[in-house]
């Protein structure tokens, strides 16, 4: 471990990677200051982008974007009542009123700090996590492979929304458009239709773009046309005491990081979380919602604080838990790293340096924050109808660079449409990207499987391992269940219509 | 429908490669049936999930649709960046942009950021300019 990391070191800081990390991170402000763009978006634009450059300056630029953008999305929440990403929900309630008490500079400098130690905290958690949990994935057979794949599919697919079915559909989506292609085990082509193009199946980061950039991109275009007022913020910065929040920043640390590690939770729920606990365990409750710095301090500081350990079992198992780690698996794969146990071992450097970018992003954003922060106000003047093609013109190209392929760019657009359809009929779409990524894992383990255990199906709940990720399957499983029994139960006999 | 002939399709592979497409394909079928039952009986229930669709939207949504398949064709006859600088201020005008400052200004500069990132910085090989040949071909 001591000797990746030493080798990383220097090559983080090395120019390329230093100017890659910067430009990430101004980027990724911008990018999560306009609403209806997130750290999702901006780095499945990026990844085709991506592709000719060296690994570490590549995964560089992205732990700039994903660290960026989870602080850009406080910028209108602030100002405007509107949140830039939805991770930045929480930060209205006390973020808004704030602002218009005049104290809008304050908000933002709160936003910028917390959102700084949260991100490097779960940085700190991710090089801490991220190898140990590896370590024990080596321990993994193809029978508990197959379990885990089904555990983070059906997490995402139970957290993530209300409709169950729908999640599903949304997993079978992303399953079948895995299934593209010839058949590595048998060479078997499957739901190709004679048509050379899948032969090989769908690029991973053609589905990502075309689910993650072109819903936004379509949303900007269609949307009503509004710009926002010219807004001016104090050059003065308020006298204010940041040590009081340390507290704050513990605990909403802590709330962060764990809603990280569980599949389908993220920064939107974490932030959400850590506002309700600041609120419960002050003394004065009933300021909260009118403006209180600690409850900016709360969300910002608990939304980058998933930002790394989201990434601990993307890493280290293969297994993405949000929609930014699927688009981040999925960078990882065009550069050629295969998440898992063997990353570690295989791309040692390129991971510690993603890890060690991750963290020096944080203190790249507090500086970029802090100097360019009247600048990032002016983006949210960006005429969207404007934006929208521009976007649409980058995903095109992006896509085009990876394989010169025209085919590439029209299935991109092809899943644009679909994600943007899921969208209107509020069918999720991150089981869908999940389910195209953790759809071969699952099958190939559960064939190995069937070779290993000769036909055996006891195979597959032989090992302890396996035996734990079963319960948690079934346990994720009836949560549903569980939470339909208590809300009828809260309802009471009498209270029925 | 389109499960049940997934699943059919699936039958057909050979071996192990049957196994996963037929799974996949009955329970996207079991889902996609339990939603349509879920609204109908919300639609029993006269509780309804507004889809809005106006005739403006419908507009721009295939304004956006015609501009993108015209683009994506142009790309590979005239060129990446002719056809960028005929799509992005087309597109946003036709949205309702009307500031035409902010077109030619926002248009000329996103260009300019995209040949230096992909031509200058990534040298990667984008179809080439009609524009440039018919210059050669005048000079």
């Amino acid at each position: 471990m001591l000797s990746y990391f030493l080798e990383a070191l220097p090559l983080v800081f090395s120019f390329n990677v230093i100017l890659a990390m910067f430009t990430g991170t101004v980027v990724g402000i911008a990018v999560g200051a306009l609403p209806g763009l997130s750290a999702t978006m901006g780095i499945a634009v990026l990844i085709p982008i991506t592709f000719s450059m060296q690994p570490l300056t590549a995964l560089g630029m992205i732990a700039g974007i994903y660290n960026g953008a989870m602080y850009g999305g406080s910028i209108p929440a602030i100002l405007f009542r509107i949140p830039g990403t939805p991770a930045a929900i929480a930060t209205v309630f006390d973020g808004y009123p704030m602002a218009q008490k005049g104290r809008a500079r304050l908000a933002l400098d709160i936003s910028l700090a917390s959102s700084a130690i949260g991100g490097a905290l779960s940085a700190l958690a991710l090089l801490l996590l991220a190898p140990p949990l590896a370590k024990i994935a080596l321990k993994f057979g193809p029978a508990d492979y197959f379990w885990l794949a089904i555990f983070g599919l059906t997490t995402v697919v139970v957290m993530l929304g209300n409709n169950i079915s729908k999640g599903f559909l949304s997993t079978c989506i992303g399953l079948v458009f895995g299934m593209v292609g010839i058949d590595n085990l048998t060479g078997v082509e499957r739901f190709t239709f004679d048509n050379l193009n899948l032969l090989g199946g769908f690029n991973i980061v053609v589905f990502l773009t075309g689910l993650f950039a072109i819903p936004p991109a379509l949303d900007l275009m269609l949307g009503h046309e509004h710009t926002s007022k010219q807004i001016k913020l104090d050059s003065s910065h308020e006298n204010f005491r940041m040590r009081r929040l340390i507290p704050v920043w513990i605990r909403s640390g802590l709330i962060g990081m764990s809603t990280g590690l569980i599949p389908g939770m993220g920064g939107n729920i974490g932030a959400i979380i850590a506002w309700n606990e600041q609120r419960r365990v002050s003394h004065n409750k009933d300021e909260y919602g009118k403006g209180v710095p600690e409850g900016v301090a709360a969300p910002e500081c608990a939304n980058n604080a998933d930002n790394g350990t989201s990434l601990v079992p993307a890493l280290a198992l293969g297994v993405p838990g949000n929609s930014v780690s699927a688009v981040i698996l999925g960078a990882l794969l065009v550069h050629g790293m295969r998440p898992g146990p063997g990353l570690f071992r295989d791309n040692g450097a390129s991971v510690y340096g993603f890890m060690l970018a991750m963290l020096v992003t944080c203190a790249m954003l507090y500086v970029i924050g802090r100097v360019g922060a009247r600048l990032y106000v002016q983006v949210l003047r960006v005429p969207r109808h404007l934006l929208g093609p521009m976007i649409l013109a980058m995903t095109v190209i992006g896509v085009y660079a990876i394989d010169n392929s025209l085919f590439d760019v029209c299935a991109m657009l092809g899943f644009g449409l679909l994600g943007y359809g899921m969208e209107k009929f509020n069918i999720p779409t991150a089981p869908a990207v999940l389910a195209i990524i953790l759809g071969p894992m699952a099958e190939s383990s559960f064939r190995r499987g069937l070779l290993i255990g000769g036909g055996d199906w006891n195979y597959y709940v032989n090992g302890p391992i396996s035996i734990v990720l079963v319960a948690l399957v079934v346990l994720v499983l009836s949560l549903p269940i569980i939470r339909h029994v208590q809300a009828r139960k809260n309802k009471g006999p009498g209270k029925k219509i | 429908m389109l499960g049940v002939i997934g699943a059919v399709e699936g039958y057909s592979y050979a071996g192990q490669s049957k196994y996963a497409p037929i799974a996949v394909m009955l329970i996207a079928t079991l889902c996609a049936t339990a939603w349509a039952a879920q609204s109908a009986l919300n639609l029993a229930r006269g509780e309804r999930e507004h889809l809005s669709i106006t005739k403006g939207g419908t507009l721009r949504f295939l304004a956006v649709i015609g501009a993108t398949i015209i683009f994506v064709l142009a790309m590979t006859y005239v060129g990446f960046f002719t056809s960028v600088a005929m799509m992005v201020p087309g597109l946003a005008y036709l949205l309702g942009y009307r500031n035409w400052v902010g077109l030619l200004i926002g248009t000329a500069s996103f260009i300019l950021v995209l040949y230096l990132v992909f031509r200058t910085l990534l040298s990667v090989p984008l179809p080439n300019e009609v524009i440039f040949k018919l210059f050669e071909m005048g000079t």
